[in-house]
């Protein structure tokens, strides 16, 4: 099997654990906040297992983990996520000083949303983080 | 930029993997390399010309335009 077979592989499943969980969640506790919870402990040790056993195929092919290509991008990567990064918490405080307001929303406060905001942002930063990286590899650096 | 390190990869009878190796990089960084999609550090431009036994300005081919 290779590489790219195992990958989508591993991927599919991830996505597939991920969304009965939430469902089931979802249903038993009634709660998506829970759900989410489930989501994201899922995907985040699938993640890590995934960095895991690439590190070891490479390793084991002779190849390094890092060369120069891959340091620049993902630091380019890392750059472009602290933008945005930034501006999804400006959003959220936009959010909550006017368009809350103005719409007759709820405000987000550390004693009601602070897990649900939480949970949420640092998924956004991760995605956003693994979908530079990706578009990046893809793309490559040339001038 | 063009390079020329497909045609003496070749000539060397080297795959993008043993030429990775060879200069310790990933075997995309050379595919990207071939391709005209990275450019490399000066570095690893040596490391590569010296991995096929050529120089740097006969590997690279710079366009000016």
């Amino acid at each position: 099997m290779n590489q790219r077979t195992v990958n989508r592989l591993w991927l599919a499943a991830t996505a597939a654990v991920s969304l009965i969980g939430f469902v089931v969640f979802g249903i038993i506790l009634g709660g998506v906040l829970a759900s989410a919870v489930f989501a994201v402990i899922v995907a985040t040790g699938s993640a890590s297992l995934w960095v895991v056993w690439r590190k070891r195929q490479d390793r084991k092919a002779g190849y390094p983990i890092k060369d120069e290509r891959t340091k620049i991008l993902e630091g380019r990567a890392a750059y472009y996520t602290v933008f945005i990064s930034t501006y999804m918490m400006l959003a959220l405080l936009w959010y909550n000083f006017i368009i809350a307001k103005v719409f007759d929303l709820p405000v987000l406060t550390t004693s009601t949303h602070v897990n649900q905001v939480l949970i949420g942002l640092t998924l956004a930063t991760v995605s956003v983080f693994v979908g530079l990286r990706w578009y990046f590899m893809r793309k490559g650096d040339a001038v | 930029m063009k390079t020329r390190i497909k045609e003496l990869r070749a000539r060397y009878d080297l795959t993008q993997e043993d030429l990775a190796k060879k200069v310790g990089v990933r075997r995309e960084t050379i595919l990207f390399i071939e391709k005209g999609r990275y450019n490399p550090s000066i570095k690893l431009a040596h490391d590569i010309a010296k991995a096929l036994q050529t120089t740097i300005d006969e590997l690279f081919i710079f366009d000016d335009q």
